[in-house]
C-alpha cells in the first residue's frame, strides 16, 4: 500500500469509527466498527478479512514489521522450535 | 478495564516474522489493529486466541508508549552480527501540559481519574524516552533521528477525525522549518547509503547501563 493509499484509508476509516460515540460499556468508540472497517481494507488488499499477520510469503521476510501490543495475563502460548527449519 | 488487569500486563510483539526467542502468537491483522488501538478510554480491549481460551489484549503504548526500547531490543534479536545505518522515529505530535483538559462531568464519572493521569504519564513518558535515545546516539552522529511535530497538534483530540485538514498543515509548517527540513535531508542520506555504522548489540538499554 502506498503512503498515499494509507492516508487515505485512515481518513476514511476514522470517519467511519470516530463519528460514533460510544455510551455504553469500554472505551468512548465502538470497537466492532473499527474491526469492520479494518477487515473491509485487509480484505481488499489480500481477499481474505482474516488474513493472518505471520507472512511466510518473500515481502514477510524482507520488510519485517512488528506491533507492541500488551497481553493481560501470562501467556499459554508456547516458542515454534526454529531448529527444525 | 479493572485495576489488577492494568497491572498485570505482558509487553509482546505480533510479527509477520518468526522470532528465534519469544512465542510466536497467532493472529490476524485485524485483531492486531484492534489490539494496538485497545487504549484504555478508546477502544475495549480484543480477545485474540483460540474460542475455547481466547486472551486479552490492549495496546501495547499503555505504559510505554514510545517502542523504540522494543525495537533496538528486537534488532538485536534478529540481526545479531548486523550493523544499524540509522533509527528514524516519528512522533503523533507534542502534548503541551497545560493541554491535558480537566476532566468534565461526564468523563469524571466515566472514566476514573488514573486513566487520565495515566494517559499524560505516557505521554510524558514518550517524550523522556527520545531525548535519552537523543543521548545514547549522540556518537555515531548522524544515526538518529526523531521527528514530531511540536506546534498545533496539542488541541487536536483522537476522534477529532474532521480535522486531518489541520493535522497536515501543522506537519506540513514543521518539516518546512529549516532545522527539519535538514535533518530529513541527512536521514534520507542515510537510509539511501545504508551504510552500518552502529552494531545492533551496541544499542540495547542492558549495554548503555553497563557503560
Amino acid at each position: 500500500m502506498s503512503v498515499k493509499d494509507a492516508i487515505d484509508c485512515y481518513d476514511n476509516l476514522a470517519g467511519k469509527v470516530f463519528s460514533t460515540v460510544n455510551w455504553w460499556g469500554d472505551g468512548n468508540y465502538k470497537a466492532e466498527l473499527l474491526e469492520e472497517v479494518i477487515k473491509a481494507i485487509v480484505k481488499e488488499r489480500t481477499n481474505d478479512s482474516s488474513a493472518p499477520v505471520f507472512d511466510d510469503g518473500a515481502l514477510g521476510g524482507i520488510c519485517k514489521t512488528c506491533v507492541p501490543i500488551r497481553q493481560l495475563k501470562a501467556s499459554s502460548y508456547v516458542c515454534l522450535d526454529l531448529s527444525a527449519q | 478495564m479493572n485495576a489488577h488487569n492494568m497491572n498485570a500486563r505482558i509487553p509482546v510483539l505480533f510479527r509477520t516474522y518468526l522470532s528465534p526467542k519469544e512465542p510466536s502468537i497467532p493472529c490476524t491483522v485485524w485483531q492486531a489493529a484492534r489490539a494496538t488501538s485497545a487504549a484504555p478510554t478508546i477502544f475495549k480491549r480484543v480477545l485474540i486466541g483460540p474460542a475455547a481460551r481466547p486472551e486479552p489484549f490492549i495496546d501495547g503504548g499503555v505504559g510505554r508508549n514510545n517502542p523504540i526500547v522494543q525495537v533496538l531490543e528486537e534488532a538485536e534479536l534478529m540481526f545479531p552480527d548486523r550493523k544499524i545505518a540509522c533509527v528514524i522515529s516519528i512522533g503523533t505530535g507534542k502534548l503541551g501540559t497545560i493541554d491535558v483538559p480537566n476532566p468534565g462531568f461526564f468523563e469524571r464519572n466515566v472514566v476514573p481519574v488514573g486513566v487520565i493521569q495515566a494517559m499524560v504519564a505516557m505521554a510524558t513518558d514518550c517524550e523522556e524516552t527520545a531525548q535519552q535515545m537523543e543521548k545514547k546516539f549522540r556518537h555515531p552522529p548522524k544515526t538518529y533521528f526523531r521527528f514530531n511535530v511540536e506546534q498545533g497538534l496539542q488541541k487536536v483530540g483522537l476522534g477529532d477525525w474532521d480535522r486531518m485538514g489541520e493535522v497536515a498543515a501543522h506537519t506540513r509548517n514543521y518539516m518546512n522549518t529549516l532545522e527539519v527540513d535538514q535533518r530529513l535531508a541527512t536521514a534520507v542520506k542515510a537510509v539511501r547509503e545504508g551504510k552500518g555504522v552502529i552494531r545492533t548489540s551496541a544499542t540495547s538499554m542492558e549495554q548503555e547501563l553497563l557503560c
